[in-house]
């Protein structure tokens, strides 16, 4: 359940900015004003009629245009074909053909007004991820919309494009249309926004208008109250560094990053989406090519050129998306966790020892209070917080020293969020290394020993427990 | 953070396809036809005729039909396994017509089985949204067996010329001293093509192919799309059928087994199609079945048995699927 019954409303004319944490809803709310999710309850109302988004060709028909925050253009097809995907202009009177010229000529037109320089027949897939954003938003504006919704529209651009952006929003409001725009950005909302509602855990936490409070509160509604106490840490002793990464680059993504990890230590990684934290990650892991710097495991260099290597020399990855990178959901909790440790499993005779790799899984299952009526069904009909705890069984099976978590408790309910702490801490307790990336920080603040804060794949802040703050971290963040 | 987003190598490879890599891709593949031409006219007897051209271009037009409708369904992001079924039954209903003193209603019953075929396999892809693999091959065995199931396995014959002239001038007939089946096949091309490039429908087969999650979202709709494709897909087994039934003047249940299908296939990725989908045009489909139909006649011309001419042609279709691969790599 991605949202319990929000109430939200939109006039034409106001820019209405919506915020929430990660995992708060945000997006699923933005599926369903366009029509990609249903809801189970609850309608929407246009003009006070009510109106069902059975689809997305509904919705557009509905005047509601979309800017998503997982690019939606098609990397085979060009700009102006992505632009005008399903709203190519045609001409002829007996033949109705797409007419190539004025949709390209267009394109250009709607790209100058945003002032781009991008080749309207340039494709998708050769344009960095900065471009990819800008066609995206180009696309949302030249769409005769009432209701404009934008999540997370900024992410990847520079400051001239926001400025640009923001210029064009103004002059749509001034023509009412009613815009919803997403963000994370604190402080550009209060330049762009005129009301702001506040998404928790699904819920609508506070609506009210911007002029009238101050970002503190707002920070207040998206982290809750009560959230202080959940997390299990306490002081504990920091053995010798474990993980050195020195001046580690990778084009593109991330560059200069440098820091260690003690053993016992917890390492919270904070930073906006988009800021390369997971990028920075998988190249740890050897899941992404690095092209200068190096790592050290209790100061020996090693070479990372795939994961296999990485697990051999003891680092361990959680990712973030489960279902893709993490776990083969139709094979068991046995055969998941044991699936990066199988050399350990290998008999003198050849083949694998099936029934250690049961007695290790059970093993596994008491110790994480993992709940699955037994280890030999399949993964995906374990909950999301059970999940998680089988990656870190398969990591821990594979002898991790260093684990890395990716958003480790994003999309699970509180209760099974503390128990990934207090496993968290465990480990911390036992020796083993751990890297938290999260983009939630209260539970950055709440779990870690020591905070590196990331920027557009750099390190723009380090901070120890003691100084750090929400705010500090968000001003290096932001 | 973004894991549908932006593939991390996208970054890279940006101008990577400039000047004579971008030329090479695009043309590429008719200078190889052409150094095919030179060799072959080289070292096969006889190759370089105007008659041995129109008699490979005659028995290609056949196969060029389905190489057609299959682009569609591969550039929708789809696989046809069901087109060698599907001409043979066609085939055999158009045959059955026909030799019941109907030519025209012949080709009609061949298209509209070719068609029906095609819809339903369109519905079970687009609505019940089996996997286009799945689907078709189970079509390649349901049209497979009813081919053979009606006459007991037998060719359907007796079918009298000279009632049926203008049926069989379709697929035998000159015009200008050129197949008429050629012109016939030509204008399909030219007509997928326009349906490929200046329609909203072949935009959005390409996006489709492209990101059908995508192109979801943008508010085409999956389920008609598929629906047509399949059909056109369908309709193109039809044709080739009911042309078959013309030329031979039998109905012959297992004329599409084997070769219709792999060329259809073949032909789309010799042709450097894009397997997955979003990239190609059929201009490259009828490139891809030329290069395989000349290869194929000028390996006859040199006297090579017809099993290691499979072989030949096996390593070829290969070696174009691995510099197709890594042009896109």
């Amino acid at each position: 359940m991605a949202l319990k019954g929000v109430d939200l409303d939109l006039y034409p004319g106001e820019i209405h900015v919506l915020v929430g944490a990660n995992g708060a809803g945000k997006s699923t709310l933005v599926k369903i004003l366009a029509g990609v999710y249903q809801p189970d309850s609850g309608e929407i109302l246009l003009d006070g009629n009510p109106v069902v988004m059975r689809n997305p060709e509904v919705a557009l028909a509905s005047g509601v245009s979309v800017v998503y925050q997982n690019f939606n253009l098609i990397a085979k097809m060009d700009v102006g074909q992505n632009i005008f995907l399903n709203r190519e202009p045609l001409k002829g009177k007996i033949l109705r053909r797409i007419d190539w010229r004025t949709l390209y000529s267009e394109t250009e037109k709607i790209l100058r007004r945003l002032r781009v320089a991008i080749d309207p027949r340039a494709k998708i897939g050769d344009l960095s991820v900065a471009e990819h954003q800008m066609v995206e938003i180009a696309k949302a504006l030249s769409i005769q919309s009432r209701i404009l919704v934008l999540d997370e529209p900024t992410s990847a651009l520079s400051a001239q494009e926001i400025r640009e952006l923001f210029g064009r929003l103004q002059t749509l409001k001034k023509e009412g249309v009613a815009i919803l725009y997403i963000s994370h950005r604190l402080e550009e909302i209060r330049e762009i926004g005129d009301r702001f509602s506040v998404l928790r855990d699904g819920e609508n936490a506070g609506t009210g208008h911007l002029r009238e409070v101050d970002l503190r509160e707002i920070i207040r509604l998206m982290v809750g109250r009560e959230i202080e106490n959940i997390f299990p840490w306490e002081p504990r002793p920091l053995g010798e560094e474990m993980l050195v990464v020195e001046n580690l680059s990778s084009p593109g993504l991330f560059s200069g990053i440098h820091f260690a990890v003690r053993k016992g230590e917890i390492l919270g990684i904070a930073g906006l989406v988009g800021a390369k934290r997971t990028e920075l990650a998988h190249a740890i892991f050897g899941a992404l090519p690095v092209d200068s710097g190096r790592i050290l495991i209790q100061g020996n260099p090693i070479t990372v050129k795939s994961p296999k290597e990485a697990i051999n020399v003891g680092i361990g990855l959680l990712p973030e998306d489960k279902e893709q990178h993490g776990l083969f959901p139709m094979m068991s909790v046995a055969q998941n966790i044991s699936s990066a440790g199988l050399r350990l499993l290998k008999r003198k005779m050849g083949g694998l020892d099936l029934k250690r790799e049961r007695e290790i899984a059970r093993q596994f299952v008491d110790s994480l209070h993992i709940r699955t009526p037994s280890v030999e069904v399949a993964i995906r009909s374990l909950s999301g917080g059970n999940q998680q705890k089988v990656m870190l069984a398969k990591a821990l099976f594979a002898r991790s020293q260093v684990v890395i978590f990716d958003e480790p408790t994003k999309g699970i309910d509180v209760g099974a969020k503390q128990d990934v702490y207090r496993l968290m801490i465990d480990l911390a307790r036992g020796g083993k290394s751990i890297i938290m990336i999260s983009s939630e920080i209260p539970e950055i603040l709440g779990m870690s020993d020591r905070i590196l804060v990331m920027k557009r794949g750099r390190i723009s802040a380090e901070l120890s427990r003691e100084e750090a703050n929400e705010k500090r971290i968000l001003e290096a963040a932001l | 953070m973004n894991p549908e987003g932006v593939p991390v190598h996208s970054i890279q490879a940006q101008g990577k396809f400039s000047g004579w890599h971008a030329r090479w891709d695009r043309y590429g593949i008719l200078v190889i036809f052409f150094v095919l031409l030179v060799l072959a006219s080289i070292g096969a007897p006889h190759f370089l005729s105007f008659s041995n051209f129109l008699n490979v271009l005659q028995t290609m037009s056949f196969v060029l039909f389905v190489a057609l409708g299959q682009t569609l369904v591969i550039l929708s992001g789809g696989m046809d396994l069901s087109h060698g079924s599907l001409v043979s039954l066609s085939c055999m209903a158009t045959a059955a017509v026909v030799a019941a003193g109907h030519p025209w209603l012949g080709l009609l019953a061949g298209l509209s089985v070719g068609a029906f075929c095609g819809l339903i396999n369109g519905i079970l892809i687009g609505i019940v949204r089996l996997n286009a693999i799945i689907a078709t091959l189970g079509m390649l065995y349901i049209s497979g067996g009813l081919a053979l199931y009606f006459t007991d396995g037998k060719s359907i014959s007796g079918i009298d010329v000279n009632k049926v002239q203008g049926f069989h001038f379709l697929a035998e007939g000159k015009l200008f001293h050129i197949p008429f089946v050629i012109y016939l096949a030509l204008f399909f091309l030219v007509l997928t093509h326009f349906l490929l490039r200046h329609t909203r429908f072949g935009n959005h087969v390409y996006a489709l192919g492209g990101n059908e999650a995508v192109a979801e979202i943008a508010g085409i709709n999956f389920s008609r799309m598929k629906i047509v494709i399949f059909v056109l897909s369908g309709l193109s087994c039809g044709m080739a059928g009911a042309l078959l039934t013309a030329r031979m003047l039998t109905g012959e249940p297992q004329v599409g087994a084997g070769t219709f299908l792999l060329e259809s296939i073949g032909a789309v990725v010799v042709g450097g199609n894009d397997i997955f989908g979003g990239v190609g045009n059929v201009g490259r489909t009828a490139i891809g079945l030329m290069i395989l139909h000349f290869l194929g006649n000028a390996l006859n011309l040199m006297g090579i048995s017809t099993f290691s001419q499979q072989v030949v042609v096996g390593v070829v279709v290969l070696l174009f699927c691995y510099f197709g691969l890594a042009r896109r790599r």
